[in-house]
């Protein structure tokens, strides 16, 4: 009767731990959001990333619907090539979209954004994004904006 | 000054050979593991006595580290406009570092002295040698199960702390604080890996796990079968595992978060 | 040297080191089958050392030992632990595990080594518990007994198993009179019921003279006088009959070795005797 008491709190104790482990999975880290369906590669050539990292979201519209899987340097262009896995639901995006390094926020990580095109093709696995925009770099921007100023304080 | 050299190699010869029994006596605990799978009753006795009687002081450790952790990290954020971060701060801290860390010193300080003091205090009772007299082995049938107890136990109370202590947080963030709950979990769920974070948190646990258990049932079995044996293994135990804890967490961090 | 079948340990010119000093130098005894044979010497003289030989848990520098025909010091671990089944030690101390109770003490070397039905282990502990005169005492814990109750509880789980041989570790001390009494009783009654051997260490010898067969006494690392206890007895040696009639002083002195006793007092300029100088001890 004892043992049975003592068999019974431990299983408690171990299912606890067990579900303990499913929380944090699911509802405390992305284990939900990473993994993608059935997915297709489609990458992109930007002249710069930013801090774009692997495993960035891809997203249309504000919707995500892939991620960033690897990031290397063209070493013929010069330019930082960018593999995306797009999810096998999304397979109707048009060869002319454009990409671009965005912001969540205005501290936050870098992500890619899709803009869709108007053409009737669709992007499929292997394929090229021709259109992107490079990562706004904050530097630069501020740069800009102390050098705008100071023409304009001059005028 | 040779006198403090000499010293110096005479204690790291004890430390030395003290290691080393250790890990044998860890190669005979491993190696009796086929033969004493079909006592998992003894198993299962530990885990109560090990895992389940350190669990309320788990929580409630958790509990109050989570609230001091969304305090205290408050406090810091809103003066960057960034308390929106709150649960992916308080998130964070516990799953990687918070969590294995404390729950495998306040494992040490519970579960290990009292498996030192218990293993010692059959040594110094003669309870050790009257069981090899009757042809069974001690560290089959007594210190095996207590250490693969602390194994599994361990990783458990770390998951187990983690979580309560980001509940903690929470009714300390949203409820108390008043950062808006939607905002709370989204931002700690696109900021927590689970791989790097969950996964690493519970890789580290497992390693204090193993480490802490050895120390604490070789300690037991080592000591010197006397009152005063048994006091300063047991003593010996908290503070040895709690430094290796620490140290083993900055290189496991080290290579696990680059 | 050929081991005879009518002694069922046999030591031939041990020698033994602990912790660098020597404990046993030359000692060789030889234990006939079925008979108490008694080993009694001075406190510190290697009476536990040489049961702990006996039991596999120290190996000599030299010489031989044969237990039961098996070479002791050879043996492998799962040899060494299937001789140790058919042996029982009694502990000064009783060595039970605290957390089982009385019954379940007894029936620990039965759960561990045999697959005995449940109601065939409820038979055998009770009838152990009742040679011993416990059978009513078996729900209680090893903290609720007394000394004498506690010693009885051991050496009913040593004889559990029908051992060949048992070894009795200071069995007498530390009893009451009427404990003790029980206690001499059981070892000559048990020893001739079950056809053992039995070997008492003891330095109680008064009960030891009383049930032995056969006496071995030990000094310096080896044995000074073996023989009947009759013979014993009336051996002529000083350090024998010292220890015997429990003299002061003899050839193991009262003093224990120090320098001149009035150089000692009359030396006032060397102080270190002086306990404010060197700080004292706790």
């Amino acid at each position: 009767m004892q043992r049975q008491f003592i068999e019974i709190i431990v299983g408690l104790f171990v299912i606890a731990g067990v579900v303990a482990l499913l929380f944090l999975s699911l509802k405390v880290s992305n284990l939900n959001s990473v993994a993608v369906t059935d997915p297709y590669q489609v990458n992109a050539r930007f002249d710069n990333i930013g801090s774009l990292k692997v495993r960035a979201p891809v997203t249309m519209a504000g919707v995500k619907i892939g991620r960033v899987n690897e990031i290397r340097l063209d070493s013929a262009s010069y330019q930082a090539e960018v593999v995306m896995d797009i999810s096998g639901e999304y397979k109707n995006l048009p060869v002319d979209s454009s990409a671009s390094i965005n912001t969540q926020g205005l501290l936050g990580e870098q992500f890619v954004s899709l803009e869709p095109g108007g053409q009737q093709e669709y992007l499929a696995n292997g394929d090229h994004i021709r259109l992107t925009q490079s990562a706004v770099v904050l530097e630069n921007l501020i740069g800009e904006l102390l050098f705008s100023n100071s023409q304009g304080a001059k005028q | 000054m040779i006198s403090v050299v000499r010293r110096t190699g005479a204690v790291s010869l004890v430390v030395f050979a003290a290691t080393g029994r250790a890990c044998m006596l860890l190669m005979q605990m491993l190696y009796s593991i086929p033969s004493a799978i079909r006592r998992y009753g003894l198993l299962i006795e530990q885990l109560y006595r090990v895992g389940v009687l350190t669990l309320p002081i788990i929580i409630v450790a958790a509990l109050f580290v989570g609230m001091v952790l969304a305090l205290q990290g408050y406090n810091t954020l809103v003066d960057f406009g960034a308390e929106s971060s709150l649960g992916l701060l308080v998130a964070l801290s516990l799953t990687r570092e918070l969590g294995p860390v404390l729950a495998g010193l306040l494992f040490a300080g519970r579960a290990g002295a009292a498996l030192t003091a218990e293993i010692g205090l059959m040594k110094a009772t003669e309870q050790l040698a009257g069981m090899e007299m009757m042809a069974v082995d001690p560290v089959w049938r007594i210190l095996l199960p207590r250490f693969l107890a602390g194994v599994l136990s361990v990783p458990l109370l770390a998951v187990l702390f983690t979580a309560v202590g980001i509940f903690g947080g929470y009714i300390l963030g949203v409820d108390v604080l008043g950062v808006d709950q939607g905002v709370f979990w989204s931002a700690m769920q696109q900021g927590v890996d689970f791989q790097q974070d969950v996964m690493n948190g519970l890789l580290k646990s497992l390693v204090f796990g193993v480490l802490i258990s050895l120390i604490a049932v070789f300690m037991g079995y080592d000591a010197s079968p006397t009152p005063a044996g048994v006091s300063t293994a047991t003593t010996l135990t908290v503070v040895l595992s709690s430094l290796v804890v620490l140290v083993m967490d900055f290189c496991l961090t080290s290579m696990m978060f680059q | 040297m050929k081991p005879e079948p009518e002694n069922i340990v046999t030591l031939t010119d041990i020698y033994l080191q602990r912790a660098g000093k020597p404990v046993l130098t030359g000692l060789s005894l030889a234990v006939p089958r079925n008979s108490v044979t008694a080993v009694i010497g001075p406190s510190g003289v290697g009476k536990t050392t040489l049961l702990e030989l006996i039991g596999g848990r120290l190996s000599p520098d030299k010489g031989y030992l044969l237990v039961d025909g098996l070479s002791v010091p050879d043996l492998g671990r799962r040899e060494l632990f299937a001789l140790r089944k058919k042996l029982g030690m009694l502990f000064q101390s009783g060595a039970l595990l605290n957390d089982l109770d009385v019954y379940e003490n007894i029936a620990f070397p039965l759960r561990e080594h045999t697959a005995l039905p449940e109601p065939v282990l409820r038979q055998l502990v009770l009838m152990k518990l009742e040679l011993v005169g416990l059978r009513g005492a078996r729900r209680l814990k090893p903290a609720e007994l007394s000394g004498g109750m506690t010693r009885r509880v051991a050496l009913a789980r040593a004889i559990v198993m029908d051992p060949v041989m048992v070894m009795y570790d200071e069995p007498f001390t530390g009893l009451d009179p009427i404990s003790k009494a029980i206690i001499v009783k059981l070892i000559k009654q048990l020893n001739t019921i079950l056809g053992m051997t039995s070997i008492v260490v003891t330095h109680d010898v008064h009960e030891a003279m009383q049930i032995a067969d056969f006496v071995y006494m030990l000094g310096q690392g080896k044995v000074l006088a073996c023989g009947t206890p009759d013979e014993i007895k009336n051996s002529g040696r000083e350090d024998v009959s010292q220890f015997l009639q429990g003299q002061a002083d003899g050839p193991v002195p009262f003093h224990y070795p120090a320098d001149d006793y009035f150089a000692d007092l009359l030396d006032g300029s060397s102080n270190n005797d002086d306990a404010s100088k060197t700080g004292g001890t706790v």
